[in-house]
Parts: structure tokens; C-alpha cells; sequence
């Protein structure tokens, strides 16, 4: 005989407010196996866990039910006080008379109904409960880190630190991402690459982590602990391992006129390249869409020029599995392309830039070796204007979200440009100031009262080209008059975007994403660093626009919940997952067709001399998320999932008569 | 016309591309014509094809001395009307026949089938089809109409008519895609559908009946035809049909090759909630 114990919250005031909680506690001690029925001020609390374990010691419970908050908040504290006082866990159940009761109603009669109502379910529910065990899987010690920027490095080092086996995929043929690529950082002005390059280097000689840059992840399968990877390494056409890094081909390589990906069109670079002196791996490769040789079988000069023979036109790309116990995404971002305002002339100018082009003219390794050199014609800019939110912060656009590092890049742009063009005169246009972050807001003001740039608070019309002059119309919203400025050269804070191709991987991977592409994390405060799917973790501008120090910290974030996962030998998952019945299954595929997880497979049923009789579908409970879409879709009801069995929907059902 | 269709019967027997057709004969009066498995070229002589020949043969690919066939001995052939090749359509798609083990003999005009019969045998549109298709579109006008009646009356014209229900199952055991080794009407544990033959359990079979084949009707109307008591089950099949059509630009029973979408899962489907 079931004898269940009811505990009913009062949550503070959340639940007692609009339900007579005493009343709701005599009502439930009526139904059917309820052996004692309580209320309590917070049941979450310790003193309120203690009455549920006393109870389940003195009165002898094979049930609880715990009338409280949702189940997604409390349901683990309670099971686990369940467990403390030898009960399992999975007799103890949660009827949400919080969200689902007290806060959508104001009637303390209706509420008080409902909760009793709501009780009785789960006490229906809870008598048909069976004792269920964790599923134990093991793990494969090593991680996966999709893209290796910042972010990606320093997952990959804290990771490898920790002494797990790490695998670093870049799909560019140098890591570094973006951060190579600029000049110096807000809000201290140290140089981004000298800071960067220490890191990137100590990524490719860790012993515990494999560089995969050139390549790409193609194929996820599998869950956490057990993914199965697949990467695509495509082919450079020079030998990794036979190429010293000396430089002579692309010294020698007649294609000079390339915009290259890395210098962000602003620098030109030969076929064979590469992307900057600091790259790591030091190994060219060759841009199979303008070599000569690859494409027209002409030239050849580099493998004529190369010492050590690494050139070789005929490679191929390959294919490599892994077998991953956890993955880290930091795909990082773009920004968005030069088309997306007509109206600012950029792709038509080629003085209107936007801002990682200005910071591959402001480096000292780049295109015009650090001076402001504007693009057009390699005049020294005399006057630059800056404007912020393009694309951002823009609805009818597309993109309402704030990119929010552009007012920090466009002030330490404008205060950099002042410091090697000490006459030249620098304008912002902004809508808002948004300077929130360690030393921010004081390297704004710097920038304004010492460095002497000039903020203009409003938007710019239009911009158009008049002699060798850009004019910039647009509003002084402050003083409410026209402005109308002739520069030498425009830099467009763009909004940044998702990068290329990424909703392709994020599909692979399984993880959901928000309407603009950006990944979507678990839990917007409790759990940023989760994504959708367990054993994937999230890191850096993939989730959202963010700076170097915060892609650095989440990325320490994300490696630690790698390790914890990594340091175990087993997964204990939730039992709550499909089994389907093959007396009743009648192989329609439906099932296997609708599981997100991909885990119900059609498998043989053969008699005893092996001759295949028909086909049943069968769940991996490794994969088995416990969704119940199977359940769902099946007409005959072959599946059914542990811990939410049809048998007690039907009696919840039921029992409300 | 049925002497091409027996003299290429017995030949696909002969030259052992088939084992065995499943085709009509004719029935104990001159009004019946009933399936029957023609196994030796000989027997082909019994074959009949005429307005009479109405049961949807797919049903038959299923039975259990059709399944025993060896198919080294050749494939299953079988006679096909436009529904049938519509339910073979979505046998293969719902894996209960392999499209390599059947022989699709296609008897009709060309435009009224899906593109996967083996041959056709061509015919003019018979009489059979003709009604059919004033019947088709009798019932979509049927259901406009229906459409312009409120809630309760919509409620107490199907309450009216399940009432009629005796619950003997005929739409369930002669619809080619009710093929469910176990039916949740015979369920008893637990029992979704109470089985005697009152309002609240007939209401819950006929919505049930049709909601599982939503998506999947391959509208051939022998569920409608087999009902003792002419309970009006094409309106529910052909309304869901028009939803599905409208929804997922879907219709049951033409491709194989086309996933049914409501019953599979895709990362960008409209509803979020599925993860």
C-alpha cells in the first residue's frame, strides 16, 4: 500500500497569498494513500527538507509530494533530500502550485481549488511511481573547441592545463580569430597581438592539445561524454611537417593582388600566404580560387622556389574522427557586410571603412605598417569620422540588439588615431555612450577631454563623395542643427553578427539558437556558459557581442565545466528516458523520424535461425533525452518514458473525475 | 482490356518475376468481385476487372500469407487502382513493404497515379473513378458548408452522427494504412478508449481514427464505404487533408521519398517548442 507524504509551500507569501494553504494540506490528507499532509513556510528551506526526511523516516513513506514552485526549480533539492532519507529519489514528486497556481490567479477560492486539484494529480501520480536508477555512461576523455580565437584558445589551454586531451579546430588557416587582427586594446592600449601571441603559441606546443586550424567540424554525433566528431581538414597544398616556415614563396608568388581575408580588404596578399607574420601554424597555404597553378595547371613558382619541397598541388583533403567527451563552441563573429547601408556609401567609397578595417590600418604589421594612410589614394587621413550603432541597435534593420563593444573601439580609435595624426581631428557620431566595464567610462572621458575627440550626439544621413572629400551629413541632435563635415576618411562602428555558416554547425551540433544566429545558452543568469544540449558549452561572441575580457573569462567558465564533466569516469544520467515495446511496435518509422536526438534506431526482430521477421524501433538510453516525442507521434503507444508513464497520465487524468 | 491484363499476368508468373498477384474475382453474385491471390499462370483465367472491383487491394500486401512468400520465388504483384497505388506509396514510406519486393501493375489512365507502378495497363476513366470524383467534390462542398456552422453545431452534428457508431471497427480494419500491431482501441492498460458503444467512447474513436491518419490518408474512402451506418468519415480525413495540404504543402501518398511532416522532426520547424 502506498502511504505518501504531502508537503505544501507556502513559499514565503508566493503560494499562502492566493491559496489557504492549511485548508489545501486538510484536503489532501482525505485522498486516496496519503498517510500525512503538511504545510510549511519555505520547504526549500533546510528546517523544511528535515520535516520531509523525518517523515519519511517516522511515518514510513513510499511517496512524496511536494506542493511548491516549478519542478525546474526545486524538483532536484527535494529528490535529493528524498535520497538522504533512503527513500528513491523518483517517488518524490513536485505539484507546481506556484507558476502554474498562486501567480496566475487572484481568487484565493479558485486558487485554493486548483492547488487541492493539482495535488491530487500528482498524488495519483506518485502511486504509480516504479524505484528508477541513474543510467551510467561512460566518458571519453577529451574535448572538442569549435574555433580558435580568444575565446577558443583559452578554453583549449584551461582545459589542457587541467590535464584533459583537447582537440582545437579553426576553420581559418591561423588561429587567433579576430583579436590578431587588431591594433591595440581598450581600455589599458597594450598591443593586441603582443598579449595574444604568447597564447596562441602555447596552444600549438601543449602537449595535451591537437591543432586542427584549415579545417572544419562536418559531422556531430553522439551525447555527452560519448560525441563522435568528424573534421574535415582541408587541404593548404603544403606539407605541415616538411615546411620550415622560411617565406620564400610567398615572396616569390606572382598573384600579389588578393584582398585577403585577415587584413580585412585593406591589404592585398599574394596565393600563397600567410595570414600574418604571427600566425600560428607559420605554414602558408595556398587560396585554391586564385592560384594560378591549381586553377589553370600554369606557374608552379613556389614548389619551384621551395627548399624543402612542402608544396604539393595534389593534396587532398581528409577525413578525421574523434571520439569527444565534451565540446566547447567559440565560433565567434562577423560583422555585417558593406552593402547593409546604401546610404553611408561603404563598398562604393573606398574611404568609408568599417572598424576592423581601420584596425588592420592602425597596426603596426598591417597593410600600411601603422599609418593613416587612407585606402583610396595613401593619403594621411587629416580627419576622420567615427560613427556608431551602424546596423545596430536598428529594428528595421534587423538587428536591435546593442553590439556593445563599438563605443569602446570607436573611442580608442579615435584617441589612437590622434596619436599618430597628432593634427588630424576625429569625430564621433553617437546615439548613446555605453561605457560599462572595468576602466571604461574613464578611458571614454580620456579620450574626450584630453585627446581632444569630438562627440556628436546623432545620426548621419547620408554620406557622399565631393573631390577628393567625403561629406557627412547628419544632425546634431543636442543642439537640434544640420552638420554637415568634409574628411578624408569614414570608420562605421558595424554591428556584429553571427559568423558565416555557423547556423550549419549549430544545427549539427544539435544546440539551439536565437532568431540573428547567436547561440542560445541554457539559462540567460544561472546557466550562460550551457547550451541546449549537454556536454556543449558555450564561449566567447557566439552567444552575444562581447569583449576580450569577457570571451576570455567565459571561456576559463566554459573549460571548467569541461574538466568537472572530464574528471568523472561516468555519467550518471536522469532514468527518465523511452522504452518502446516491441510486442506492440510496428516499425512505421514514425518515431525514429521525429526524435531530435536521433536515439531510436529500426532494429531486426529475427526468429531463432536468424531470418529477419520484421523490424522494431529501439531507444539508446544513452542518447534519450526523455522529451516524449516518441510517445507522442506513436499511434499504437509502443513507447513509454520512465518516471511519466501513460499509466499515470491516465490516472492524473482520471482522478479529476 | 482484361484479356491484356491476364495474358500479362500469366506471363510475369511464367517468367517468375512474380510469385504471386493479388487481383479481384468475381464474387457469388454478378454484383461482387473479390480479391484473390492468383499464384500459377493458369489460374489467371479467374481474374475479373470491372466496376465492381471496389475492396483497395493494398490492404492485402499485409496479410500474413502475402508476407510468407518467399520473394527469391519472385515479387509480390498486384493490381492497382490509383488509391491503391496511393497506399503502397505510403506502406513504403511507413516501412511496412520494401518497394523492391512488389510489382506494381497499374491499371487506368496515366495522370491519376503516382510515379512508381512497374507497368500500366491503360484504361479510359472508368465509371467507378467518374463517381468517384463527383463524389470528391460533393463532400469538399459538404465541408464548405460545414465550415459556416458554429462550434455547437458543428459539435452536435458529429455528436449525431458518432452516435450512429456500433464501434465494429470496419473503417479501422479495411483502411490500407491502419496497420498497428496493436491498436490503441484494443488497449486496455490503460484503456484510452472505452469500448462500449456509447456517446463519450464513440466520440473518442472516430476523433482518434481520424486524427491518426492525419497526414497519412491517402484518401482512397473505403473507411467511409465499409461504415454500416454511413457515418460521414471522408468529411474529417478530406478537412484534415485540406489542412495539412494548406500548412505543409503535403500530401499523403504521392512520394516515398518525402518525409510526412507530421512526424518528422526538423531543426527549423515552426514550432519551437519541440526543443
Amino acid at each position: 500500500m502506498a502511504r505518501i507524504g504531502v508537503f505544501i509551500c507556502h513559499c514565503g507569501e508566493n503560494i499562502s497569498r492566493t491559496v489557504d494553504v492549511v485548508k489545501a494540506a486538510e484536503a489532501a490528507a482525505t485522498f486516496r494513500g496519503v498517510v500525512h499532509s503538511v504545510e510549511y513556510k519555505y520547504m526549500c528551506s533546510s528546517p523544511g527538507q528535515n520535516l520531509i526526511k523525518e517523515a519519511i523516516k517516522e511515518k514510513k513513506l513510499t511517496g512524496v509530494v511536494v506542493a511548491a514552485c516549478s519542478p525546474k526549480m526545486h524538483e532536484p533539492t527535494f529528490r535529493r533530500a528524498c535520497h538522504e532519507a533512503g527513500l528513491n529519489p523518483y517517488f518524490c514528486e513536485i505539484s507546481n502550485v506556484r507558476e502554474q497556481c498562486s501567480w496566475v490567479h487572484e481568487d484565493k477560492t479558485v486558487g485554493t481549488a486548483k492547488t487541492i486539484d493539482l495535488i491530487r494529480l500528482m498524488v495519483e501520480k506518485t502511486r504509480k511511481n516504479h524505484e528508477l536508477q541513474h543510467i551510467k555512461v561512460p566518458i571519453t576523455k577529451k574535448a572538442l573547441v569549435i574555433g580558435a580565437g580568444i575565446a577558443g584558445i583559452q578554453a583549449a589551454l584551461d582545459i589542457a592545463d587541467g590535464g584533459q586531451e583537447v582537440i582545437l579546430v579553426e576553420k581559418d588557416p591561423s588561429i587567433g580569430g579576430h583579436m590578431a587582427q587588431l591594433s591595440e586594446t581598450v581600455p589599458t592600449l597594450d598591443c593586441s597581438q603582443c598579449i595574444l601571441t604568447p597564447k596562441m603559441v602555447d596552444a600549438s606546443r601543449h602537449e595535451n592539445i591537437t591543432l586542427y586550424t584549415w579545417s572544419e567540424v562536418i559531422d556531430v554525433k553522439g551525447y555527452m561524454g560519448n560525441f563522435e566528431v568528424t573534421i574535415r581538414k582541408n587541404p593548404r597544398y603544403v606539407k605541415e611537417d616538411v615546411c620550415t616556415g622560411c617565406g620564400l614563396c610567398y615572396q616569390k608568388c606572382p598573384q600579389k593582388k588578393i584582398q585577403g581575408k585577415f587584413d580585412a580588404g585593406v591589404g592585398l596578399r599574394r596565393a600563397i600566404y600567410v595570414p600574418s607574420p604571427q600566425a600560428v601554424p607559420n605554414v602558408p597555404v595556398i587560396d585554391k580560387d586564385h592560384c594560378t597553378k591549381l586553377l589553370k595547371d600554369r606557374c608552379g613558382v613556389c614548389q619551384k622556389v621551395c627548399p624543402t619541397g612542402a608544396i604539393d598541388y595534389e593534396m587532398k583533403e581528409e577525413i578525421i574522427t574523434e571520439k569527444i567527451g565534451a565540446i566547447v563552441v567559440a565560433t565567434g563573429y562577423d560583422l555585417i557586410p558593406n552593402n547593409f547601408y546604401g546610404e553611408y556609401g561603404q563598398g562604393k567609397y573606398a574611404d568609408v571603412i568599417d572598424g576592423l578595417q581601420f584596425e588592420r590600418i592602425l597596426s603596426a604589421s598591417g597593410p600600411t605598417a601603422g599609418e593613416i594612410k587612407r585606402p583610396s589614394d595613401g593619403k594621411i587621413a587629416e580627419s576622420v569620422v567615427f560613427i556608431k550603432c551602424v546596423g545596430s541597435r536598428d529594428p528595421a534593420k534587423g538587428i536591435p540588439y546593442c553590439s556593445k563593444i563599438c563605443c569602446m573601439y570607436a573611442g580608442k580609435q579615435a584617441m589612437l588615431y590622434k596619436h599618430k595624426v597628432h593634427h588630424g581631428q576625429a569625430y564621433v557620431f553617437y546615439m548613446d555612450i555605453r561605457a560599462g566595464g572595468k576602466g571604461y567610462e574613464e578611458f571614454i572621458q580620456k579620450g574626450i577631454e584630453e585627446e581632444g575627440t569630438t562627440y556628436i550626439r546623432g545620426r548621419v544621413a547620408r554620406i557622399f563623395k565631393k573631390g577628393d572629400k567625403l561629406i557627412v551629413r547628419g544632425m546634431d541632435t543636442l543642439s537640434g542643427q544640420k552638420i554637415e563635415l568634409a574628411v578624408d576618411l569614414v570608420v562605421l562602428a558595424s554591428a556584429m553578427i553571427p559568423n558565416k555558416g555557423v547556423k550549419e554547425l549549430y544545427q549539427k551540433l544539435s544546440i539551439s539558437y536565437d532568431t540573428y544566429g547567436w547561440v542560445s545558452e541554457s539559462h540567460p543568469k544561472l546557466k550562460p556558459i550551457e547550451t541546449s544540449v549537454a556536454g556543449i558549452y558555450l564561449a566567447g561572441a557566439c552567444q552575444a557581442p562581447k569583449d576580450i575580457p569577457d570571451a576570455v573569462s567565459q571561456a576559463s567558465g566554459a573549460a571548467s565545466k569541461v574538466l568537472a564533466l572530464l574528471s568523472k569516469d561516468e555519467l550518471e544520467k536522469e532514468p527518465l528516458v523511452a522504452t518502446i515495446d516491441k510486442n506492440i511496435c510496428a516499425g512505421c518509422n514514425m518515431c525514429v523520424q521525429a526524435c531530435p536526438y536521433q536515439a531510436i534506431e529500426l532494429k531486426p526482430i529475427k526468429d531463432r535461425k536468424g531470418n529477419v521477421l520484421r523490424y522494431a524501433s529501439e531507444v539508446n538510453h544513452g542518447l534519450c533525452a526523455g522529451c516524449g516525442v516518441c510517445v507522442a507521434v506513436c499511434p499504437s503507444k509502443a513507447p513509454d518514458l520512465a518516471g511519466i508513464t501513460e499509466e499515470q497520465i491516465y490516472a492524473e487524468i482520471v482522478s479529476l473525475g | 482490356m482484361l484479356d491484356k491484363l491476364k495474358q500479362r499476368i500469366k506471363e510475369l508468373l511464367t517468367n517468375k518475376i512474380v510469385n504471386c498477384v493479388i487481383g479481384y474475382e468475381q464474387g457469388d453474385n454478378p454484383t461482387l468481385a473479390r480479391p484473390v491471390y492468383i499464384t500459377k499462370p493458369n489460374e489467371a483465367e479467374r481474374l475479373v476487372y470491372n466496376e465492381y472491383c471496389i475492396p483497395i487491394l493494398a490492404k492485402y500486401i499485409l496479410k500474413p500469407e502475402v508476407r510468407s512468400l518467399k520473394l527469391e520465388a519472385g515479387k509480390i504483384g498486384i493490381i492497382a487502382k490509383p488509391s491503391d497505388v496511393r497506399a503502397l506509396v505510403g506502406l513504403i514510406q511507413e516501412k511496412q513493404i520494401i518497394r523492391e519486393d512488389v510489382y506494381i501493375i497499374a491499371v487506368g489512365r496515366k495522370e491519376d497515379f503516382p510515379k512508381i507502378y512497374d507497368e500500366i495497363i491503360e484504361t479510359p476513366l472508368s465509371e467507378l473513378d467518374a463517381k468517384r470524383k463527383t463524389q470528391d467534390a460533393e463532400q469538399l462542398k459538404q465541408i464548405a458548408e460545414f465550415e459556416k456552422k458554429t462550434p455547437e453545431e458543428k459539435r452536435a452534428f458529429w455528436q449525431r452522427e458518432f452516435d450512429k457508431c456500433i464501434k465494429c471497427y470496419a473503417c479501422r480494419q479495411i483502411c490500407p494504412l491502419c496497420y498497428c500491431r496493436v491498436c490503441i482501441a484494443d488497449k486496455n492498460q490503460p484503456q484510452w478508449i472505452p469500448p462500449m458503444p456509447n456517446s463519450g467512447g464513440n466520440f473518442s474513436w472516430n476523433m482518434i481514427r481520424a486524427y491518426h491518419l492525419a497526414g497519412r490518408c491517402i484518401d482512397c474512402g473505403e473507411c467511409e464505404r465499409a461504415c454500416p451506418v454511413d457515418i460521414p468519415l471522408m468529411m474529417l480525413n478530406k478537412k484534415i487533408q485540406q489542412m495539412i495540404k494548406e500548412k505543409f504543402d503535403y500530401q499523403a501518398g504521392l512520394d516515398p521519398e518525402v518525409p510526412p511532416p507530421l512526424s518528422t522532426y526538423q531543426e527549423d520547424d515552426k514550432e519551437k517548442f519541440i526543443i
